[in-house]
């Protein structure tokens, strides 16, 4: 299994088949690119985001982000399909290239040892 | 002066609506009125509940026993007499019936939960039989009582001394068919209101622990944009929620001066494709240790495990919290290394569901850790 990882964002590649079966199976739906680049995961306190923007692109199709059907607007996505090799951009980490294909994205999760709960990190 | 549920009949749209329910109540009623010893009812849940099959079998002159049963394994009762009476054939799939329909209201048979720690009774069948009838609005179903889940039990909701409040559940629970509790016992009553007090003293913590959070990222961020941090207590860093600014603090202060006055243990230290990674047990102080929610009424420790990282791209430390088996039974690192609580940080395993029985080690599932390809 390859992993990608910028910061809090883990991108696994997936098969055809899985992203097909996740697609249709796991509730989510596609979400169009703003601000000219295709947001990935958006840190609602620092206004940081994982991003692929258009400049980098040959074709600004090239990316289809999918986040789920029921999450607020600014969830972070759950499927990602490149066309071709794109650079995932951030304001506190270095980018990273990510070969073409399918991925499923992950947010490493934390644990609140006050609250007892186990989410997402938040940034 | 009326009450339970009669009370709740106020608005006339409210009645129309019930007489939805009534089909089914009715049905009932009428099978243990007049119904002859052997007949039967039968019925699909309600709402969440239609994969189930409810019958209803008159078995004495004043009786009816209820069974409940997975709609997926053989059904005695032909589909074409839904909601019609038959008659049963036989009963070998229905082995023991899970409430007794009288005329004053129904009783209720719980079984123990062997699968749940918190709840000793299994209200799956409840929930099914209690949601026949109208789904408009619960309040309108043949029996108005349901289940709810309170932070770690679930209870059931009712009327006791026309009251609409929650009581946990006992072995036998009568019940009138305006929904009124009849048989609570001492114990019972008095085990409620434990478990009831518990919950609220444990919601109040869980506010005041995020309103510390909160006030913590707050008061640091005014500090900063003040040039006043000399009066942030660095410690209090501990309790930003948002990773960044944590580490912003973290930066600021540095992590010896954070954890100068703090017991600090090393768990685990290792070097993973050149990054230095460790894992730290902090004991905290008594000024935050005492806002450890978690920890009301189920374990006094005070102790905080975090994984200590660099941000490879600009080199700030990051603290990041993650549960041993002490802080939490549910879900919690599988091994206590570096690499283990990366792995339950990137979620590359998960704990399959549990018997009582079963060691909690054997139900991990890919407990290794991935390395990335490209990390930053």
């Amino acid at each position: 299994m390859k992993k990608y990882q910028q910061g809090d964002v883990v991108l696994i590649a997936i098969n055809l088949e899985e992203f097909e079966y996740s697609k249709k199976n796991d509730g989510v739906e596609q979400i169009r690119s703003k601000n000219k680049r295709h947001e990935l995961a958006y840190g609602e306190e620092t206004g940081h985001c994982h991003a692929i923007y258009f400049e980098d692109l040959l074709d600004e199709a090239g990316v289809t982000v999918y986040k789920s059907r029921w999450g607020r607007e600014d969830a972070p996505a759950r499927l990602v399909h490149f066309k071709e090799d794109v650079t995932i951009k951030h304001e506190e980490h270095n980018p990273i290239t990510v070969p073409s294909g399918f991925y499923r994205q992950r947010i490493v999760q934390e644990y609140n040892p006050f609250t007892g709960r186990i989410d997402g990190v938040i940034d | 002066m009326s009450t339970g549920y009669e009370s709740l009949k106020n608005d006339k749209y409210e009645q129309e609506q019930e007489k939805k329910a009534y089909f089914t109540k009715n049905s009932i009623k009428l099978l243990l009125k007049n119904g002859e010893i052997g007949k039967t009812l039968f019925c699909k849940g309600g709402f969440g509940h239609t994969s189930m099959c409810i019958l209803f079998i008159k078995s004495n002159k004043s009786t009816v026993k209820v069974y409940v049963n997975s709609g997926w394994s053989n059904s005695i009762v032909s589909y074409s007499d839904v909601n019609g009476f038959n008659t049963l054939k036989e009963n070998s799939n229905y082995s023991n019936h899970m409430a007794v329909i009288k005329e004053w209201g129904i009783e209720f048979i719980f079984i123990e939960n062997e699968f749940s720690r918190n709840s000793r009774y299994n209200t799956h069948d409840f929930n099914a039989l209690t949601s026949v009838g109208g789904f408009e609005t619960w309040r309108k179903k043949s029996f108005p009582m349901k289940t709810s889940w309170t932070i770690d039990t679930e209870m059931v909701q009712c009327f006791v001394d026309g009251t609409w409040t929650k009581v946990l559940p006992q072995k036998s629970m009568k019940f009138d068919w305006d929904g009124n509790f009849l048989n609570q016992t001492k114990e019972n009553a008095k085990q409620t209101e434990h478990r009831l007090n518990t919950h609220r003293l444990r919601r109040n913590a869980l506010s005041r622990t995020r309103y510390a959070a909160k006030k913590s990222e707050r008061d640091f961020k005014k500090h900063l944009e003040n040039n006043t941090l000399n009066e942030f207590d660095p410690i209090d860093s501990l309790l930003i929620n948002n990773v960044d600014v944590r580490a912003k603090a973290i930066e600021h202060f540095g992590m010896n001066e954070i954890l100068k006055d703090l017991p600090t243990t090393v768990l685990h230290k290792d070097v993973i494709d050149g990054r230095p990674y460790e894992l730290l047990v902090i004991s905290v102080p008594e000024k935050i240790g005492d806002l450890m929610a978690k920890n009301f009424g189920v374990n006094n420790t005070k102790t905080v495990t975090y994984l200590k990282m660099t941000n490879p791209s600009t080199g700030e430390y990051h603290l990041e919290s993650v549960p041993r088996e002490v802080d939490n039974k549910w879900n919690f690192i599988p091994e206590e290394t570096v690499q283990g609580a990366l792995a339950w940080r990137d979620g590359e395993y998960k704990m399959d569901f549990c018997h009582k029985s079963q060691t909690r080690k054997s139900t991990f599932t890919n407990e290794k850790y991935i390395m990335p390809e490209i990390l930053t």
